[in-house]
């Protein structure tokens, strides 16, 4: 052979070999014609804010107003001029719960000064909530109002209802040391205007300054517009089922602070009635709703203090007695003729703290830390002899000694922090892939196989713990969970690897070897390769358990984004009771007014005529319930040392906090669908 | 008594042209294979093997008894990511691409240069003009040990190539091999076609083994 052919014979041989050669290397492993999807960028996720509107704006300072109940019944006023009963001596005042005797006062101021205290570094204003009404037609007429915009007439009212601005804790001595017809609690009071305080800086403390002259007017007007030699021409118009001090607060209160409101449980006069279609009209939750406070993330803490009271009532819930009832009185010795001491008797007052959570629970805290420390409540007050005692369902109470206590709850929204997959305990369960908790957004990495099928299951479960506000669930009636597409970022395309191939806008594409692959992000109209399977709580009833399943056949490389939702309605969550607002409420039927009505009368009747009061009727009509007086039935005394209408407030209150539905599971997360290789190395 | 011969230094007659093809010879038979490996990694890979490298540094690292520092590093920036986004995966991917081409062509050069010393290593020692038959045999002798050689260390470093990368590269095709090994071979061939037809004059002719071009 030539050696060019031996030549040309090895060459061919050579190639041979190397075909050979390439058969028999060992083959590639298989890769599932994927690039490396780690690369690809779902983009960020928007937090969902469950946090409450009102939790904003903690940084800023503190304002808070006193809304001080002004009723006649607060301070123990008559409002009838010939009244048997003295008001006021040289060394006592029967102001209700602004009673005094010599340098004892009631609980009230002490009270009223630990709310003070508890807003120390705050700027306090006061607020004086009486009877009197200022309406949007006098505030029109007056000029002092530009338009009839609600807010604007709230403001102003405000204004005019303004009694002193960041006070001295002294101010309330004043109100046990005024005289009785022109107190801070008689309709009409000169009091009522106070402008005249403000008035010399231009009212830079007003949130309307510069119209304190325009608001002196008006005030002096309403103030003169009252004759107290007829009350009954002008009070019975004002004390209407609808107004009372609490409702009168709530409608113009400023929910961008903290409103602290006192109100005499026996104000309420009615706090529904049922209209003419059969439905109910809750007077409170109404008002509560209109200016949204559970809405805006308010919170409202509910206490009930109970206090000395001294004074007289002529006003009983919707009882308007006209001749009044006499509770607690002073410790006279007929045969010394001479004063011995004050017999305050217990009575129970309201509060409403109302106010974004975060500010009422730091109130609240500080008011419970300055009563509990505060040495003037301490100690027992009350008739230490049995001198004053009443009737209660037939029976005659000897009223004892009694304490300062006070009672104190939270309201606000099913404050239901929803389950997420960041909450503590969470644990989630996959037939396959894995859970990636160090990205952004919870990211479930699950294995794609081309052309698989069948499904995959995954189950997310919370450990079940008590609702915050000591709210139970009711796990038969648990709402079905949602499975919802937010954003998909798949492959939807591939193409050539060519120098020619030019970046689309909105796609992200990556290479391997010769192809692009090409991944559209999409956030509208997603369609999710899963369905919301079951929402249940486990047997034991200590987990919630979320299912929802994967369609294999459906699984497309790239992410998906998705948010598993499941909300409570508002019936589904059960309020927790509260013992004492039972226990201090008072039900008051239209028979017992009617009774109370009638001896009043009868002793109204009989004061007019010029007769004595028999000493039995000096306190509480006495201790003759069931017997007769000028053949009216006496009645047993009312229930004002307890709370009339608390569990009535108490319950709208509650209905005013629930809403229709509440978020109760909340989860987004992304699903990365990838080679099996690529999601092991995560 | 007849003298003994005299060895008389001849000094051969090189026409230029002759020289010309020879160094022809040589620039074309050892282009080739630069050629092709520069095609495969420049034109070829970004289009048909891009991203499929294999994590060279860290196999390179794992291999030596004490790495040094920069090809830990190099592992290091090639591993896949602890944490971070994507472009912390793509920064990997694209390094380890780097690497792996870097690799590949520093492969290609021992196994080029180290044929090319070779085969001109021969040259040299069989160009001079003495006992021109009985250097004709030797040279013949020494041609094949050394392109066996050369053989054996081109499939050497190509099997380092395969072993150490390409074996581990996911989803092989047809083109990882055409753009990897060819070069091997093109070395191996030219040091061939060199061997046979550019061969010193003293030691070539028109019909012997060495071709005189």
């Amino acid at each position: 052979m030539q050696p060019i052919k031996r030549l040309r014979f090895f060459l061919c041989l050579l190639v041979l070999l190397c075909l050979c050669g390439c058969s028999l290397l060992p083959p590639a492993q298989p890769s599932g014609r994927l690039p490396d999807l780690r690369q690809l960028s779902m983009p960020a996720f928007e937090e969902t804010i469950f946090s409450s509107a009102g939790e904003g704006g903690q940084n800023a300072p503190l304002q808070v107003d006193l809304w001080l109940d002004a009723s006649q019944v607060m301070g123990g006023i008559n409002p009838v001029q010939d009244s048997l009963y003295p008001h006021k001596g040289v060394k006592y005042r029967e102001g209700g719960f602004h009673y005094r005797y010599e340098n004892q006062v009631g609980w009230y101021e002490n009270l009223l000064r630990d709310m003070l205290s508890a807003a120390e570094g705050s700027r306090v204003r006061i607020l004086r909530a009486g009877n009197e009404r200022i309406s949007d037609q006098l505030l029109l007429s007056s000029g002092l109002a530009a338009s009839d915009d609600p807010a604007l007439l709230r403001s102003l009212r405000r204004d005019l209802l303004t009694y002193a601005i960041d006070p001295m804790p002294t101010v309330f001595t004043a109100f046990s040391g005024e005289s009785m017809q022109d107190s801070f609690y008689s309709p009409f009071s000169p009091q009522m205007n106070r402008i005249a305080q403000f008035a010399q800086d231009g009212g830079v403390l007003l949130e309307n300054p510069g119209k304190t002259d325009e608001m002196d007017a008006l005030l002096t007007s309403v103030v003169a517009s009252y004759n107290p030699k007829k009350p009954e021409e002008t009070l019975p118009l004002l004390l209407t089922d609808r107004n009372n001090p609490l409702t009168y607060a709530l409608d113009n209160l400023d929910p961008s602070r903290l409103s602290v409101i006192t109100c005499d449980p026996a104000t309420f006069r009615r706090l529904s009635t049922t209209a003419a279609d059969g439905s109910t009209i809750a007077f409170i939750q109404e008002a509560v709703e209109e200016r949204g406070i559970f809405d805006k993330g308010l919170a409202v803490g509910l206490y009930a203090f109970q206090l000395d009271y001294l004074g007289q009532m002529t006003a009983i819930t919707d009882a308007d007695l006209s001749q009044p009832l006499i509770w607690g009185r002073m410790d006279y010795n007929q045969s010394k003729n001479k004063l011995m001491g004050v017999l305050p008797m217990p009575r129970i007052l309201l509060t409403l703290v109302v106010g974004s959570p975060a500010h009422v629970t730091a109130f609240t805290g500080a008011l419970n830390a300055a009563l509990d420390t505060d040495s003037a409540l301490r100690g027992l007050r009350g008739p230490e002899k049995g001198q004053l005692t009443y009737s209660k369902d037939g029976q005659t109470v000897t009223q004892q000694p009694f304490s300062f206590a006070y009672e104190y709850t939270l309201l606000r929204r099913h404050a239901v922090e929803p389950y997420t997959l960041r909450s503590p305990g969470m644990t989630m369960t996959l037939s396959e892939g894995v859970l990636l908790e160090d990205t952004a957004l919870p990211t479930v990495a699950l294995p794609y196989e081309e052309g698989a099928s069948g499904q995959r299951e995954i189950t997310v479960s919370w450990p079940l713990e008590q609702l915050e506000g000591g709210l139970s669930l009711d796990p038969a009636q648990l709402s079905s969970l949602k499975a919802e597409g937010i954003a998909s970022l798949v492959l939807t395309r591939t193409e050539p690897n060519l120098p020619t191939a030019l970046p689309e806008p909105g796609v992200q594409t990556l290479t391997l070897r010769d192809t692009l692959y090409h991944f559209a992000y999409t956030q509208e109209n997603v369609s999710l390769p899963c369905t919301a399977k079951s929402l249940r709580i486990s047997d034991d009833g200590s987990t919630l358990l979320a299912s929802f399943t994967l369609d294999n056949s459906q699984l497309k490389p790239g992410y998906y984004r998705l948010r598993l939702t499941a909300d409570i309605a508002g019936d589904q969550l059960t309020w927790p009771q509260v013992e004492w607002v039972s226990r201090l409420n008072a039900t008051i039927t239209n028979e017992q007014i009617s009774s109370w009505q009638l001896i009043a009368d009868a002793l109204s009747l009989n004061h007019r005529k010029g007769g004595n009061i028999p000493n039995r009727f000096t306190h509480a009509w006495g201790e003759d319930s069931g017997s007769t007086y000028r053949d009216v039935l006496i009645p047993d005394c009312p229930p004002v040392y307890a709370a009339p209408r608390l569990l009535e407030l108490f319950t709208q209150l509650q209905s005013a906090a629930e809403t229709e539905s509440t978020p109760f599971i909340c989860c987004e997360l992304d699903l990365f669908v990838a080679p099996a290789e690529q999601i092991a190395g995560l | 008594m007849t003298p003994a011969p005299v060895k008389i230094k001849k000094r051969l007659r090189l026409r230029a042209s002759n020289r010309f093809k020879v160094l022809l010879c040589y620039l074309i038979c050892f282009s080739l294979p630069l050629l092709w490996q520069w095609a495969g990694l420049w034109l070829v890979y970004p289009y048909k093997l891009a991203f499929s490298a294999p994590t060279i540094a860290d196999t390179l690292a794992q291999l030596l008894p004490a790495p040094p520092a920069a090809l830990l590093e190099a592992a290091s920036a090639a591993a896949d990511p602890l944490a971070g986004g994507h472009q912390v995966w793509s920064q990997a991917l694209q390094i380890r691409d780097l690497h792996w081409q870097r690799f590949v062509l520093v492969c290609f050069g021992i196994a080029f240069l180290a044929t090319l010393v070779l085969q001109l290593l021969w040259r040299i020692l069989h160009g001079r003009a003495i006992n021109a038959a009985k250097q004709a045999r030797r040279a013949k002798r020494n041609y094949r040990l050394t392109q066996l050689g050369i053989w054996l260390l081109n499939a050497a470093v190509a099997y380092g190539l395969w072993y150490l990368g390409v074996s581990k590269i996911t989803g092989r095709t047809l083109w990882d091999l055409l753009v990897y090994f060819p070069p091997y071979v093109l070395n191996a061939l030219a040091a061939l076609l060199c061997f046979r037809l550019a061969a010193p004059p003293v030691i070539s002719g028109k019909h012997g083994f060495f071709k005189r071009l």
